[in-house]
């Protein structure tokens, strides 16, 4: 069991893959980010109906400013997740062979600036939101 | 190109192969569904405007409680299946995977249940 894990997390650390290599591991990543967020926002926003008290007194912990940097960071798991899944939802439903194709390294590239270009916007307008600026 | 790259493998129908396929399709379908919601909530509205008030609103109109639904089944689902995924690269053997696939059987339907009955139960009293 244990060196199954040990392989496991090894091999996403020493494989060389490049860029394509990074795009999986955040993949992963911001994958189980966005599973972790939901299930929690899921238990949070159905308070609404089992304990609506308690769901105003976690909101408001959720408007902390602590709050609103998960929410900023978790905004930059959920763009990358969306842009790189439909990369790899392109490539293995209509054209599996760019995946062995020497252009594939620009697409994982492409899609990190598409997501920070996404990603930019939505902080600042999330920003002037928590400051109560808009 | 390499000459490798027309083999082709026969892959046997399955509960995998489809699982496979549902990630890819869901995928295409939640970038728009997420996208909305969360670029509505958090940027139109503003994560500083929610209380129970709008979500009450909200939940009013049948419409809402429909898209929520459906974000619920399609996110999550796709969620618990790529927990699975991943977690499967880490267990080769078939009885851990047969243990994890129930553990995440339930898991996913205890939280799918909490959720869709609390948006079609709307806000309580």
């Amino acid at each position: 069991m244990l060196h199954n894990i040990v392989n496991g997390v090894s091999g996403y650390i020493r494989y060389r893959g490049g860029i394509g290599h990074y795009a999986f591991v955040m993949h992963r990543i911001s994958g189980l980010g966005t599973l972790t967020f939901l299930t929690m926002h899921i238990l949070l926003e159905s308070t609404a109906h089992y304990a609506p008290q308690l769901y105003n007194s976690l909101n408001a912990v959720l408007r902390s400013p602590a709050g609103l940097a998960a929410e900023i960071f978790m905004a930059f798991l959920v763009i990358f997740h969306g842009v790189n899944g439909y990369r790899i939802a392109y490539f293995d439903l209509f054209h599996p062979a760019l995946w062995s194709h020497p252009s594939a390294p620009h697409s994982a590239r492409a899609v990190w600036i598409v997501s920070f270009l996404l990603w930019l916007p939505a902080c600042a307008i999330m920003i002037l939101h928590g400051l109560h600026l808009i | 190109m390499a000459p490798t790259a027309k083999r082709r493998l026969r892959i046997r129908p399955g509960f995998e192969v489809t699982a496979w396929k549902y990630m890819r399709l869901s995928a295409i379908l939640l970038v728009p569904l997420v996208w909305f919601h969360t670029i509505f909530t958090t940027l139109v509205v503003g994560a500083e405007n929610i209380n129970l008030n709008l979500v009450a609103q909200r939940w009013a109109a049948l419409g809402w409680r429909v898209y929520d639904v459906l974000l619920l089944a399609f996110a999550f689902s796709h969620g618990v299946n790529g927990l699975r995924q991943v977690l499967f690269d880490f267990a080769p053997s078939a009885v851990t995977r047969r243990a994890l696939n129930i553990l995440l059987l339930l898991f996913w339907l205890l939280l799918f249940v909490i959720g869709a009955v609390g948006i079609l139960g709307g806000v309580g009293k």
